[in-house]
């Protein structure tokens, strides 16, 4: 550790960030210090701005630093769809990877009894008015293939289907390259319960 | 538990609770047929490379292997047993429900072969059988296995046997208690049949089930203290 209270403030500050433990926060800090003055003190100006400024997308709960995200303002996106995941982050995979073009809502977190996280801890209040404008045709369910997650999916179908709204959920199976040797019992027995004309 | 590093392979266990821990690990509390429950940490069963990822899941028959010293020890293997159980979504509830009933009724390291047994046949029975009906079964099991069993059988005052006609209330440290005169006053009433169906382990009609359920929750919530059950205060049955 170094004498300056000051260094090491930083260092334990910096421990909050995933994966980081004392012996890289410690580089983290040093890198900063020694060498990218500029880059620090752009990130500490961002960081700043981005903590005061970013907030919930009233729509979709995702994270802005406007009143509606650009994905639930833009016009050229089908508001018919509407695409449930359980994170911020579930928003960017789908968006870098498919040809989805509906809209979204982020639970941020899901179901879990036993932590005592109900439906409006994952504001199911906001879907259900959401739902019950009209607009949306087909909710699509992409939480996790967790326990948790499909109590969560299969709560919102219920929502969903005493609205008489379609909801489907994305498929489950053996992943794209995945050798069926190495697939876990779970899977494979999914895979092929849920198996499609071909 | 001993502080002495110990090693414990392939035994049957069943998930009940999990959550992350550090980065990429996840904190257990494993149901486990010799050994009760104990809590065991599962390391780097979030990452992306990991294979525990899929078969970590609460209601899935699992065999584990884990070794180490003190109150948490370390997971060192997990397979799931094949003919997994697969839950439809407002059993994964009432799974939740009596998870929690096991967190809260029995304590860490204190082995429970019957329960476990009671446990997984449970589970099994989901598929078959109404809800409500298992749910009772395992209730009134998993009481009786942890000494506070019910008597379903006879008048607690007189000892005659219960008649389906008569009323009676609980007395939760005696048993069933014949109604007369308002010797009742603030009880819950329940009818003869209720007590008889629950003995036999069947409902003969909608009004037997209510009542049990009833009696359930009362019985239940004396043994659980002041804390109420998560799963049983959050609104799961109707949906928003």
């Amino acid at each position: 550790m170094s004498g300056s209270p000051l260094v090491n403030q930083l260092i334990e500050a910096l421990r909050c960030l995933p994966g980081v433990g004392p012996k890289s926060a410690q580089r983290m800090a040093y890198h900063l210090l020694e060498r990218e003055r500029v880059a620090a003190e752009n990130l500490s100006a961002v960081l700043a701005k981005a903590v005061n400024e970013v907030g919930h997308c009233e729509l979709c709960r995702s994270l802005t630093e406007r009143k509606v995200c650009d994905i639930c303002e833009s016009s050229n996106r089908d508001r018919t769809l509407l695409c449930i995941v359980e994170s911020p982050s579930d928003v960017q995979v789908i968006e870098q990877s498919t040809d989805y073009k509906g809209l979204f809502f982020v639970l941020m977190g899901h179901l879990s009894p036993l932590d005592g996280i109900g439906p409006e801890d994952i504001g199911l209040d906001l879907l259900a008015s959401r739902l019950d404008q009209g607009e949306v045709k087909e909710v699509v369910l992409a939480t996790n293939f967790t326990i948790e997650g499909e109590a969560t999916a299969h709560y919102i179908s219920e929502m969903v289907n005493s609205r008489n709204i379609i909801a489907s959920r994305i498929a489950h199976g053996v992943p794209v390259g995945g050798e069926l040797e190495y697939v876990n019992s779970t899977t494979l027995s999914r895979a092929f319960s849920g198996r499609q004309n071909f | 538990m001993s502080h002495q590093n110990h090693r414990v392979s392939l035994q049957a266990a069943f998930i009940l609770h999990g959550r992350n821990f550090r980065d990429t690990s996840r904190l257990l509390d494993v149901f486990t047929q010799d050994y009760g429950r104990v809590t065991l940490v599962a390391k780097g069963a979030r990452s992306a490379r990991s294979r525990l990822q899929g078969i970590l899941q609460s209601f899935s028959p699992l065999i584990i292997s884990w070794s180490g010293k003190g109150e948490v020890q370390t997971l060192t293997g997990a397979e799931s047993v094949k003919n997994s159980i697969n839950l439809s979504g407002k059993q994964v509830m009432s799974g939740y429900y009596i998870n929690e009933l096991l967190q809260r009724l029995t304590t860490f390291h204190d082995p429970h072969p019957e329960i476990f047994t009671l446990y997984q046949n449970t589970l099994e029975r989901f598929a078959t059988d109404e809800d409500e009906l298992v749910l009772r079964h395992f209730e009134k099991h998993l009481l009786t296995e942890i000494g506070y069993g019910l008597n379903l059988e006879s008048d607690s005052e007189g000892g005659t046997a219960i008649d389906k006609n008569e009323k009676y209330y609980y007395d939760i440290e005696k048993g069933p208690v014949k109604v007369r005169n308002n010797n009742a006053e603030g009880e819950i009433i329940i009818s003869g049949q209720t007590l008889l169906d629950m003995a036999d382990e069947k409902f003969s009609c909608a009004q037997s089930q209510k009542e049990a359920k009833q009696l359930m929750r009362i019985i239940l919530s004396h043994h659980l203290g002041d804390k109420p059950l998560k799963t049983r205060s959050l609104h799961w049955y109707k949906p928003l």
